[in-house]
C-alpha cells in the first residue's frame, strides 16, 4: 500500500506548528510565572539573604541567583509547601554557596565586622538598630539563626519552620529557645563593652 | 531597657526593612535578560541534542549520525549481490514525488537555526520547510541546520516513515547540496528507499558503490542485504530480482 504523501507532510507539518506553539507558550508561561513570583517575594528573598549574611554588595547577587534557581525549578515546585519556604530553602543554599565562594580576605573582613561592637547610639534609629541586629544574628551558629529568623522576623510558625528544615517541631522549638539565650548573652556583653567604652 | 524588651525593638526594626524601590525593576529587568539566554524554547524535537550541538565537534556529529544509521540497521551478514551494477540508475521512492533537485545554494546563504521549523501554510503536498532562508555566514548555524535535518530524517526512518524521511532528506539536498552531512544523506536517502513499500535498494548498491570504504555503506548493506537474503530464504525472489518482502526491511 502505497505510502499517502500529501497527507504525512500535512500532518507532520502541523505537528510542528503545534510544536513551535507549544514551546512558545510553554515559555511564555515560564516568564509570566517568575516575574510573578519575582515581584511578590522579591522583598522576601532580599531581606533574608541580608540576614542570613549577605553584605550590601553581594545581596543583588544573591537575590538574582535565587530567582534564577527558582525559575529553573518552577516547573519541580509543586506547591506542596508555600513558596515562601521553597524560596527561603533556595535563598539558604544559595547564600551559603555565595559565602563559601566568597574570598578569605572577604571572609576575615565580615568577621572583623560582626565582632565589633555595634555602635547603636540610639535604638529608635531604624537602620542601625536592624543592622545591629543582622550582626547579632551572624553570632548565631547557622541552625539556630535560620530558625530564629523564620520565626521571629517572617512570622513562620514552628510546623512550618519543621517542614522547611525537615527537622521536628521539637527541634525547631529547642533551637529557638537557644537563639534568644544566646541573642540574649551577646546583647549583654555588648552593653557591657558599650559601657566601658562610654567611660 | 531589658534584654527582652531590647531584642524586641531590635526584631521590630529589622522586620520594618524594606529594599530599595527601585531594586524590584532593576533585579526584574537583569533576571529577564538571563531568562532570555536560558530559558529559549527547544526547536522541535530537538531539545536534548540542540544542547550539545554548539559543543559537539564536527567528527563527533558525524559518528553520531553514523551511529543513527548503524542503530537502525538488522545486521546479518552482508551478501552483496547485485545485478544492477555499479552504475544503475538511483531509484525513487514510489510512493513519495519524485525528489527535487539540489538547488545551487551556497553555504553564505544557508538558513539559520531557528528557522527550521515546518510552516503550517505550506502548499499542499509540498516537502517540509525551513522556511525562508536568510543569510547567514555562520558555519555553525549551517552545521547546526544540517544536523537537524539530518537528525529529523532519521527519526522519521525509525519510525518507519521513509516518506517523511525522503521529504526532510530532500530538503537538505537542496539546500546544503555540498553539505558537511552529504555522505550521510545519501546513505539515509538509500535507506529511506529500503523502507519504501516496495522496498527498492538500488539506492543502497549505488552507494556501495560509490563508498566502498565508508562504515556507511556497509552498515547500509547490511540492512539492505537482510531484506534480500530474506527474499531469498522464502524463495520467492526470482534469479537477479531487487525486490523483497514488503515487511522485511522493518526487522530491526
Amino acid at each position: 500500500m502505497p505510502v499517502d504523501f500529501e497527507t504525512s507532510a500535512n500532518e507532520w507539518a502541523a505537528l510542528g506548528e503545534l510544536s513551535r506553539v507549544g514551546a512558545a507558550i510553554q515559555l511564555t508561561e515560564v516568564r509570566e510565572r517568575a516575574e510573578a513570583l519575582y515581584r511578590e517575594h522579591f522583598a522576601f528573598v532580599w531581606r533574608n539573604a541580608r540576614r542570613l549574611g549577605c553584605s550590601e554588595e553581594w545581596v543583588d547577587d544573591a537575590v538574582h541567583e535565587v530567582f534564577l534557581v527558582a525559575t529553573r525549578r518552577l516547573a519541580e515546585f509543586e506547591a506542596r509547601s508555600s513558596a515562601r519556604t521553597w524560596l527561603f530553602a533556595i535563598t539558604f543554599r544559595v547564600v551559603g554557596r555565595m559565602r563559601r565562594d566568597r574570598g578569605r580576605r572577604t571572609a576575615r573582613v565580615e568577621r572583623y565586622l560582626a565582632e565589633q561592637p555595634a555602635l547603636v547610639a540610639d535604638a529608635a534609629r531604624e537602620t542601625e538598630a536592624a543592622q545591629y541586629l543582622r550582626q547579632l544574628l551572624l553570632k548565631l551558629n547557622e541552625a539556630q539563626r535560620v530558625v530564629l529568623i523564620l520565626a521571629e522576623l517572617e512570622g513562620f510558625t514552628s510546623s512550618e519552620i519543621a517542614h522547611t528544615l525537615s527537622v521536628p517541631a521539637g527541634t525547631v522549638d529547642s533551637r529557638l529557645r537557644a537563639a534568644r539565650k544566646q541573642l540574649a548573652r551577646v546583647l549583654e556583653r555588648d552593653r557591657a563593652k558599650h559601657e566601658r567604652w562610654r567611660r | 531597657m531589658n534584654n527582652e524588651e531590647e531584642l524586641k525593638s531590635l526584631f521590630q526594626a529589622e522586620r520594618a526593612v524594606r529594599p530599595p524601590p527601585q531594586a524590584v525593576e532593576h533585579g526584574l529587568r537583569r533576571l529577564s535578560l538571563d531568562l532570555a539566554g536560558q530559558v529559549a524554547p527547544p526547536p522541535i524535537g530537538m531539545g536534548p541534542l540542540k544542547l550539545g550541538v554548539s559543543a559537539i565537534p564536527k567528527w563527533l556529529a558525524s559518528g553520531f549520525v553514523l551511529g543513527l544509521l548503524g542503530a537502525s540497521a538488522a545486521l546479518p551478514p552482508f551478501a552483496p549481490s547485485s545485478p544492477a551494477g555499479p552504475h544503475a540508475p538511483p531509484a525513487q521512492p514510489s510512493a513519495a514525488p519524485p525528489a527535487p533537485q539540489p538547488a545551487p545554494v551556497s553555504p553564505q546563504t544557508e538558513p539559520e537555526v531557528a528557522q527550521v521549523l515546518p510552516k503550517r501554510d505550506a502548499p499542499s503536498g509540498a516537502l517540509p520547510t525551513l522556511g525562508a532562508p536568510a543569510a547567514s555566514s555562520a558555519p555553525s548555524a549551517s552545521f547546526d541546520a544540517e544536523l537537524k535535518l539530518i537528525s529529523f530524517a532519521k527519526s522519521e526512518l525509525d519510525a518507519r516513515r521513509p516518506a517523511r524521511a525522503h521529504a526532510w532528506l530532500s530538503e537538505h539536498a537542496q539546500r546544503f547540496p555540498h553539505g558537511v552531512f552529504a555522505v550521510e544523506r545519501e546513505a539515509l536517502f538509500a535507506l529511506s528507499a529500503c523502507q519504501q513499500l516496495p522496498p527498492n535498494v538500488a539506492l543502497a548498491e549505488r552507494f556501495a558503490q560509490q563508498h566502498p570504504n565508508s562504515p556507511l555503506s556497509a552498515r547500509l548493506e547490511h540492512s539492505c542485504a537482510l531484506n534480500m537474503d530474506t527474499k531469498r530464504l522464502n524463495g520467492t525472489a526470482a534469479p537477479g530480482e531487487r525486490m523483497i518482502e514488503p515487511n522485511a526491511g522493518e526487522k530491526r
